[in-house]
């Protein structure tokens, strides 16, 4: 508990946290502002069925929009954790503050520790504030276009729902977050560390995705990569839920739903990842018990 | 602040139930292979409580290697470290609990304040009471600034955090690398009594630098490491105290060596006014020597065994020599002090020698006595040189173990450089020596010029050590 309230001092002290809070709250405005004004004003939107525009009219509207919201953070939010767990981990070398701590008897092991609980707390934050942020944009929003807030949609299974989405777009950040702890202790580098896990967030699903559909030795192992398994749990999220999700797939009957939210294939999402996250916080702790620290 | 008061912050005399002078660093063949390059060899040290360790070398000899060696943050290729009698694995964070350590290239948090910094670095490591941050901040000088952010510290202002920071769990070792770096005349005066104090409280301080002077000034032990291999370990006070000699480059060496065997001495009582005399009209030597007024002459009846003269008559007396040899192409006269021991470095009663002989050849550190004993062999020698039509084109300090190692150490440094001779020269300037005891020369520059040529035959002697 000592050392993740460091980590969190350090987290509230660090201006890079706020300024990536920030900017992902401009984001969710600008997502929120923007479906608004489409359902507003084009007129595609008035040729939809009136349920899908009422649905698109909630997703804009408190509390509607938090769904949304929380799929946005697990979609984007990793760009965001990346970019705040190597300058919480990768920092520490350049400033020296990692060889301080450890020449004057703060374990190796602890230090690792330390940097994942305050990568995950970085997550919390995010996510924390990345909800509050598109509460409030769509709070204002909704006045500002003169509707009522939905009050009455605020009921235990919905609050349920948020919860599950909430969890699951932590797991995500988490994920990339040790990542990106792994990869700042293994690069000795914040930059090195923020450059290497972003090309892996944008690149390794579009990347292991298109090769998928040429070789077959890929489409095998694309089950088993992070954005595959992310854009599962991301799809869970939109889809209320996973009861609701469930539900929805058994009514659609869509092959590709019913792959990416059945339960299985939730499940099998989560232990991929997990394993996945495993690997990266195992990784970290070698890496660092193993490293030499006298020629940063 | 002085020591008193540095002492009274530091609080109780520490030990931690050790008795004073137990061994708190010990290296045994600590030794360090990157690729082909052995940057530490077999290094063995030992650092007790109670004492100031110097560690001494130029650049790149090794230094950082083996102080992150002993701090745990790289592995040994062979050899072992203990810490307070046990042994420390590499990676063993148990025994380093006890340990106090300045980094060199140290930024710290760079959005925090100091004060914030060491609140963080006290909550990660534990059991620092919070007033004691406010006590390290005070005893840095570092208080009046402490909340400003550490981004704008200077280099100075950051060394002093670090040695907050490394006393901020009041450890019973202090290793520092480099802490006068970046430091001010005055806050490089508060480090080293800083340094005393701790030593006497009872702690181990280990420190590396490269700047002989300060290691002299601070430290009781010294280690002098060239290319990871350690040349010269022992007490400053025993590497210091070699018998004061001077040395003379004069033409036709031969000649030269037989007068002053011939003729040292059978003047006695009659140096003051012939050196004056003569140096002034030769028009050979330095102004320095021409200005030294001597009460008398070298005694004796030969090289050996001379007298002062002069100390019952209250005339300064001049000292005795010991003895008069070649040495190559110089000459190397050793004389006595004159029963006049002033206070010599680490508390032993031996005489000690200033740095570049600039005060204190037989009188100890400052002490004036050393420079006019210098003086008064130097004039007299060269006045019975220019008796003979002999130039003594340079005349100046014999250095001692501690010098003469590390200015070889230095000289092979740089012996790839077109001038090696400004290397000795800067050396020498950075130490501030205002004058080199009366040299008798046309010039630092000719006289680093040649003690870089013959740097390769002395390191062989200083290995030898």
């Amino acid at each position: 508990m000592r050392w993740l309230a460091v980590e969190v001092f350090k987290l509230r002290r660090m201006r890079v946290t706020w300024v990536l809070l920030l900017i992902m709250v401009a984001f969710e405005a600008l997502m929120i502002a923007a479906m608004a004004y489409w359902v507003e004003t084009s007129p595609d939107a008035r040729k939809i069925a009136a349920e899908e525009r009422e649905q698109a009219v909630a997703a804009t509207s408190f509390p509607g929009s938090i769904p949304s919201t929380l799929s946005f953070i697990a979609s984007l939010g990793p760009l965001f954790a990346i970019i705040l767990a190597a300058r919480l981990a990768g920092d520490e070398y350049a400033w020296g503050t990692a060889k301080q701590l450890v020449s004057m008897g703060m374990g190796r092991q602890a230090y690792v520790a330390s940097k994942l609980a305050g990568a995950t707390a970085g997550c919390l934050f995010l996510l924390a504030g990345g909800l509050l942020g598109g509460a409030v944009v769509s709070l204002i929003v909704t006045a500002a276009l003169g509707r009522a807030a939905d009050l009455d949609a605020l009921t235990l299974s919905f609050l349920a729902q948020v919860a599950q989405g909430a969890g699951i777009a932590w797991f995500v950040l988490v994920l990339y977050s040790a990542l990106t702890v792994c990869v700042a202790g293994a690069a000795r580098s914040s930059a090195t560390a923020t450059a290497i896990c972003i090309l892996v967030f944008l690149l390794e699903g579009s990347l292991v995705g298109s090769l998928a559909t040429r070789f077959a030795a890929v489409a095998k192992i694309a089950p088993y990569t992070i954005g595959y398994n992310v854009n599962r749990l991301a799809a869970v999220i939109e889809r209320g839920g996973f009861s609701q999700a469930a539900e929805a797939t058994q009514a659609q009957g869509q092959a590709a739903v019913t792959s990416a939210a059945s339960a299985a294939g939730v499940a099998g999402a989560f232990v991929v990842l997990g394993v996945w996250l495993a690997v990266f916080v195992l990784c970290s702790f070698r890496i660092f018990s193993r490293q030499e620290l006298g020629t940063d | 602040m002085g020591v008193q008061q540095l002492a009274r912050v530091l609080g109780r005399p520490r030990g931690r139930g050790r008795a004073a002078g137990a061994v708190a660093i010990r290296t045994v063949g600590l030794t360090r292979v990157f690729g082909s390059h052995k940057a530490v060899d077999s290094v063995n040290l030992e650092v007790r409580t109670g004492e100031v360790f110097g560690f001494l070398g130029p650049n790149g000899a090794g230094k950082t290697t083996t102080i992150n060696m002993i701090l745990g943050l790289i592995r040994p290729t062979a050899g072992r470290v203990e810490i307070l009698g046990q042994k420390a694995e590499w990676a063993s964070p148990a025994l380093r609990r006890h340990v106090g350590s300045l980094l060199d290239g140290m930024r710290f948090y760079p959005y925090l304040s100091g004060r914030d910094n060491l609140r963080l670095f006290a909550a990660a490591l534990g059991s620092v009471p919070p007033r004691r941050i406010d006590e390290v901040l005070e005893l840095v000088g570092l208080a009046a600034r402490a909340t400003d952010r550490v981004r704008g510290y200077s280099h100075g202002m950051l060394r002093r955090l670090g040695l907050a920071l490394a006393l901020l769990r009041d450890p019973a070792v202090l290793v520092l690398d480099e802490p006068a770096n970046g430091l001010d005349p005055a806050g490089i005066k508060e480090m080293r009594d800083l340094m005393k104090a701790l030593a006497e409280q009872g702690k181990a301080v280990f420190l590396s630098s490269h700047l002989l002077h300060e290691v002299e000034l601070i430290c009781d032990k010294v280690a002098i490491l060239r290319r990871g291999v350690v040349l010269a370990q022992g007490r400053v006070d025993e590497l210091l105290c070699a018998a004061p000699a001077l040395e003379i480059a004069v033409d036709r060496p031969d000649e030269a060596e037989r007068i002053l065997l011939l003729e040292v001495g059978v003047q006695a009582g009659t140096a003051a006014s012939d050196a004056a005399t003569r140096s002034g009209e030769s028009g050979k030597s330095s102004s320095g020597l021409g200005e030294s007024r001597l009460g008398a002459g070298v005694d004796g009846t030969s090289a050996r065994g001379a007298e002062c003269v002069g100390e019952t008559s209250g005339e300064r007396p001049t000292p005795r020599v010991r003895s008069v040899r070649r040495e190559g192409e110089r000459i190397i006269v050793e004389y006595e002090p004159c029963n006049r021991p002033g206070p010599s470095l680490g508390g032993a009663a031996a005489p000690s020698v200033g740095l570049h002989g600039q005060a204190g050849r037989s009188g100890g550190r400052g002490d004036p006595e050393g420079l006019f004993a210098y003086r008064a062999v130097a004039s007299h020698l060269n006045a019975k040189l220019a008796a003979h039509n002999l130039f003594a084109y340079e005349i100046r300090p014999r250095r001692a173990v501690l010098e003469d190692v590390f200015f070889d150490v230095l000289a092979e440094g740089h012996e790839g450089e077109n001038d090696s001779a400004r290397a000795v020269d800067d050396e020498a300037g950075a130490h501030g020596s205002s004058g080199r005891g009366g040299t008798v020369s046309e010039g630092e520059r000719a006289a680093g010029r040649t003690r870089c040529a013959t740097a390769r035959n002395d390191m062989k002697r200083g290995e030898r050590l």
